[in-house]
């Protein structure tokens, strides 16, 4: 029933995701990552173990759907970023607030680092560029979760 | 604990190992410019993380190499004290070859295989004998002179008494009169004539011959250089003191006079 609940779900995000236009901030285009949401709320509600192996499912049909050159880079960081993401839900009794936010903010890095490093690598984009590129999209998918947590889902953030 | 129950324990991880692995397959499997511009960080990565590991074994490659090129060091010396050997040798049957070839002399040439200096007669073997024709009483010559004659004959081998020996005297002309004289030898290469009258003018440097006398060498062979001469009111000879032509203290090749 979880399973078809999440289909259902990620197929609706997926039109979504296609739909959404970028937004520009300065000379670049900015596009909410809605899937990594999806993967944060699966990841917090469940574990690492799910959080990984969905994050590789997702990651490998964004591959397929969305670019074929770098085949296997989103496989790649969704499924680091759902292990990460899944240590979230060992603490979310423990943690406080901030130090939760702060984590969600780090693991966005690391998901957006990893993911800007290969696809700027060989190009003629500037350090700066990319670790602007980088905190951006994860202020904005941060932004969206504390969004969705505050009228959809409840992503265990706390409210304290 | 078996293997499942440890996969279990560690499934997180395991999860983790196995869609990495497997989603840097696919990635590598790519041949865009970002691929192989990752490939190539990985690479310097690789490179750095391994430099001590490198370190060590070219240390370990060095210390070999250096072993063996020891070993070299010394095979290649010997070779070349061997080459150097065979290149005097060379040089010797060369000078000998020649000196064969404008020689009126019918010569034999010969190789030492032993030398003995110690015993009470100075003596050394060279190696033919009998089977080549040889018998007592032949001279022994260098390219330079005198060396000695042959006092004992073998099938294959031939003792010579030298010319260094105490014992050994031979009869010798010196001046532009041909005075004929005997030679013995004295110390180191140096020897002496004796018989000659102090009335008979000689230079330094003039060289002594075999008489012709004797049936051991034939007349004209040089033997010796004159060094001094000295004239004692008291004898009846001058004293006169030679130097040996013949190389007796390095030789490998000598000649038997068969004439």
């Amino acid at each position: 029933m979880v399973f078809i609940r999440y289909s259902l779900a990620f197929l609706v995000l997926f039109l979504i995701q296609t739909l959404l236009p970028g937004f520009y901030l300065g000379n670049y285009s900015y596009k909410p990552d809605l899937f990594l949401v999806f993967l944060t709320y699966i990841a917090i509600r469940h574990d690492r173990l799910t959080g990984t192996v969905v994050g590789f499912i997702i990651g490998l049909i964004m591959d397929i759907a969305t670019q074929a050159a770098l085949l296997g880079i989103y496989a790649f960081v969704k499924s680091i970023s759902g292990y990460t993401l899944g240590t979230f839900h060992q603490y979310r009794t423990i943690w406080t607030r901030p130090i939760k936010l702060a984590f969600l903010f780090f693991c966005y890095l690391l998901h957006f680092s990893i993911f800007y490093y290969v696809t700027l690598n060989g190009t003629n984009a500037s350090l700066a560029l990319g670790a602007q590129l980088v905190f951006f999209h994860s202020l904005i998918t941060l932004i969206l979760v504390l969004v969705s947590d505050r009228f959809f889902f409840d992503f265990y953030l706390g409210r304290n | 604990m078996s293997l499942i129950r440890l996969a279990y324990l560690y499934r997180e991880i395991l999860a983790l190992v196995i869609t990495t692995v497997a989603s840097l397959f696919i990635f590598f499997t790519n041949s865009a410019p970002a691929v192989r511009a990752v490939q190539a960080d990985l690479a310097g990565i690789t490179k750095v993380i391994f430099a001590p590991q490198r370190w060590y074994r070219n240390i370990l490659s060095v210390k070999e190499e250096n072993r063996t090129l020891q070993e070299t060091v010394v095979q290649l010396t010997l070779l070349n004290a061997k080459l150097m050997q065979y290149r005097s040798e060379n040089e010797q049957l060369r000078k000998m070859l020649k000196f064969t070839e404008e020689s009126r002399l019918d010569l034999l040439p010969a190789r030492i295989i032993n030398q003995n200096l110690m015993a009470s007669v100075h003596t050394l073997m060279i190696d033919v004998g009998k089977n080549s024709g040889l018998h007592a009483d032949m001279g022994v010559m260098d390219v330079h002179g005198i060396i000695g004659k042959i006092i004992s004959v073998g099938e294959k081998a031939s003792e010579v008494q030298m010319i260094t020996d105490k014992n050994y005297k031979i009869s010798v002309r010196v001046g532009d009169s041909r005075e004929l004289g005997i030679f013995s030898f004295d110390q180191g290469s140096l020897g002496k004539i004796d018989g000659i009258r102090k009335t008979l003018s000689l230079k330094a440097g003039a060289i002594v011959y075999t008489s012709g006398i004797s049936d051991i060498y034939p007349a004209d062979i040089p033997v010796a250089r004159i060094v001094s001469t000295r004239q004692d009111e008291n004898k009846a000879f001058q004293d006169i003191i030679v130097e040996l032509l013949a190389d007796i203290h390095n030789f490998d090749f000598v000649f038997v006079i068969k004439n």
